[in-house]
């Protein structure tokens, strides 16, 4: 017999009402626009590694798989009228405007890894030797996530370089297992961009990853802990794992492989999480990490749960609420930015947990 | 994969046929005494398993994963009206007549890996470990580690590693996050054989979602310097892989190139890989791989067997039910490693095994190095 819950998922999938379809739309404008330097509040240089297939339109990089791993750098600028949490984008089709929307400026696609490194490595130095790299998640295109690893980077006023990590998403909703697959074959280059990272002058390596790419981070996690560089040299900051789209069981053996972390890990999640739930459902009614109900047992695998089902979220599906919340993400970037030596700050961490207790 | 073709799969597949929802009962409670002479054979099937102990003992294990290995022994009979390439059931799980069906009489359990790994040592050298696929219950990964053993007549210990499988088409995704979740077993039970003095070599036949599983497996025993199993690995066998096709090239490269190919066994016509395939956004899976000869550059030989009949409707284990094959494949199991039979010689025995059974029969091979097209042309 059909499973109910199944083709009600389905509905709702075919029905849409739910998900935004984020078909990937256009990176790179058709005019720059020259504006004053006043009227945006910010230009970042995003450093992005990526196991997507290059294109030659303005969408930059495709949804499909490439064989090998690609580099560019976007620059993208932040308009003024910028809200904490938000990500202002222009409609599609509609002429940039930076003064309201962020804008992607420019793109350097790098020839090969030593071009790429030598920037990169340029950069690290300039910006007191730290990397924050982003892992987005399911659906999501090129252009998406080179948004959000801009908003995360402004809004947690993130002092060191920015790197976004972008596999193969299909960027549609009913891309869920083409997704799953894509983010399975994407992990040894996952791990050949953190290695990178540790030989680019970095003295600390912060990981952040959302949804379906916290699978890929703890798949690239595990790889290094088999091969006995779990935190790659010592230089592993934090590794925040935002909503993850894991089942709890694959979560739980990859915890125990990897063992308990020097520092721990933060797992943001949220009860009401409704695409985790949705993916849930897919998975048999099993719950995913990301909305399961009982912290404590995850806690004890070294994991630091933070508990958002308090806090709003931005988007209706409550899955983003890492970086939408201008609180927490405001908070995130205290935690990242004063922890800055090895020493542990308890104050931020335990602000951050205090947060999750909706206090 | 677009959402109205999700409800269509879906629909289609609670629809057909295919698809009967078993009790899952294993242990015959009380089989019918029948003379030793209307037996063919009992085989021991040693058992691994990520499954929960099922609440009916009849069941033994069900479709839950537990957080711990468990060991077993399950003694099967093979009726002698057995044919080769079936597998013979009671229709309603355990009426238990050893004379007409596959029966399984007896189960040990073990209480712990050392126990178990004695008790396998014991029967002799050689262990083949066999991996089921996908929507298979505790029962259906019996019978079948049976029917291997019993049809390809293996000149050693069969060990079933037994993943949490739902054991219904529906589950698709979480039979995915089972074999994900059994990798380190699978691991710790390959290391935990190859560490007995006593055991030699260890195969593995690996079917459908079983191969994810396999793969990760020598993939991480790769990362952690241990490829080969301390020079026990023996043939690898993947059977109808349920991969998709980017996946499997990136775990071959991490793999690196296998001393002896693994022998990857695919058919056009897989009709479950079209399944799966459909579900992943139309990209192909490796069973359904046309290339051929882009997978044996990754250090595999690849047995194309499109134009050979097989028992199921799906088309997606010829290679156990296709009486033909699995006699080859046994023979090849039993031949040693540096014994390959000549091209001459594998297709007098393929048109030998095809003429006997009135079947036609052609099996496209793919090695590093040659292809070579076996048996009689249609």
């Amino acid at each position: 017999m059909l499973n109910p819950k199944l083709l009600i998922l389905a509905l709702a999938l075919l029905a849409g009402g739910c998900m935004t379809n984020d078909n990937a739309t256009d990176l790179i404008g058709t005019a720059a626009v020259a504006v004053p330097a006043t009227d945006i509040s910010g230009n970042h240089s995003i450093f992005v590694a990526t196991t997507r297939e290059a294109s030659s339109d303005a969408k930059v990089f495709t949804n499909s798989r490439s064989s090998k791993l690609n580099f560019a750098r976007v620059n993208v600028t932040v308009p003024k009228a910028h809200k904490v949490g938000r990500i202002e984008r222009k409609k599609p089709g509609k002429a940039d405007d930076p003064l309201k929307f962020f804008t992607a400026t420019d793109v350097v696609a790098y020839e090969a890894q030593p071009q790429f490194s030598s920037a990169l490595s340029a950069d690290i130095a300039a910006r007191g030797g730290r990397v924050m790299i982003f892992i987005h998640g399911y659906n999501t295109s090129f252009d998406s996530a080179v948004y959000r690893a801009t908003q995360i980077a402004h809004d947690s006023g993130y002092p060191g370089t920015p790197v976004l990590f972008s596999w193969a998403s299909g960027g549609s909703t009913k891309d869920y297992v083409y997704d799953r697959e894509s983010a399975s074959v994407a992990r040894d280059q996952l791990e050949v961009t953190l290695r990178l990272l540790a030989q680019s002058g970095a003295r600390r390596i912060d990981i952040i990853a959302h949804s379906m790419g916290t699978w890929v981070t703890m798949e690239a996690l595990r790889q290094l802990a088999l091969a006995g560089d779990r935190n790659l040299g010592g230089k592993l900051g934090d590794v925040v794992l935002a909503s993850p789209d894991i089942d709890v069981d694959v979560f739980r053996s990859q915890m125990r492989r990897y063992g308990k972390p020097d520092r721990p890990f933060f797992l943001m999640l949220s009860a009401d999480d409704r695409a985790l739930k949705l993916s849930g459902i897919l998975a048999g009614n099993k719950p995913r990490v990301g909305d399961y109900a009982n912290a404590a047992d995850l806690a004890d695998l070294g994991v630091v749960v933070v508990d958002l089902s308090h806090e709003k979220g931005a988007d209706s599906l409550n899955h983003t609420k890492f970086a939408d919340n201008p609180a927490l993400v405001r908070l995130l970037g205290q935690r990242l930015r004063e922890d800055d030596g090895f020493a542990s700050d308890r104050e931020v961490t335990d602000r951050i947990k205090l947060l999750g207790q909706g206090s | 994969m677009r959402p109205r073709l999700l409800i269509v799969v879906l629909l289609a597949l609670s629809a057909s046929g295919c698809i009967s929802e078993r009790n899952h009962e294993l242990l015959a409670v009380n089989p019918t005494a029948v003379p030793a002479s209307s037996v063919a054979a009992r085989h021991d099937i040693f058992v691994a398993t990520t499954r929960q102990k099922a609440q009916d003992r009849t069941v033994v294990f069900d479709r839950e994963r537990s957080d711990q290995l468990a060991f077993a022994k399950v003694g099967v009979t093979v009726p002698r009206n057995h044919e080769i390439g079936k597998i013979e059931r009671a229709k309603d799980g355990n009426a238990g007549n050893p004379a007409t069906d596959f029966t399984a009489t007896d189960l040990t359990i073990y209480k712990s890996g050392d126990a178990f790994t004695t008790a396998v040592a014991d029967e002799g050298q050689r262990v083949l470990v066999f991996v089921h696929g996908y929507n298979t219950g505790f029962d259906d990964g019996i019978y079948r580690a049976t029917q291997l053993a019993h049809d390809t007549k293996y000149p050693g210990t069969t060990v079933l590693f037994s993943w949490a499988s739902g054991a219904k088409t529906r589950d698709y995704v979480y039979d995915k996050d089972s074999s994900t979740a059994a990798r380190d077993d699978l691991e710790a039970t390959l290391v935990m054989l190859a560490r007995s003095r006593r055991i030699k070599s260890i195969d593995i036949i690996a079917h459908s979602m079983g191969n994810w599983l396999a793969m990760e497996v020598l993939r991480q025993l790769a990362i952690g310097g241990n490829r080969d199993l301390g020079g026990k690995l023996g043939y690898v066998v993947l059977a109808s892989p349920d991969i998709d096709v980017d996946i499997f090239k990136k775990q071959m490269i991490r793999y690196g190139k296998p001393d002896l190919p693994f022998v990857v066994i695919l058919s056009d016509d897989d009709r479950a890989l079209r399944f799966s395939s459909l579900i992943a956004g139309k990209k192909a899976r490796v069973g359904d791989e046309a290339s051929a000869g882009e997978l044996a550059a990754l250090g595999v030989t690849v047995v194309d067997l499109s134009a050979i009949q097989s028992g199921d409707r799906l088309n997606h284990a010829k290679f156990a039910d296709n009486p033909v094959l699995v006699q080859l494949l046994g023979e090849r199991l039993r031949l040693p490693e540096s014994l390959e039979p000549t091209p001459q010689q594998a297709n007098e025995r393929v048109n030998e095994l095809a003429g006997g059974l009135g079947q036609a029969a052609e099996i496209i091979i793919t090695t590093p190095l040659k292809i070579l097209t076996l048996g009689a042309v249609r």
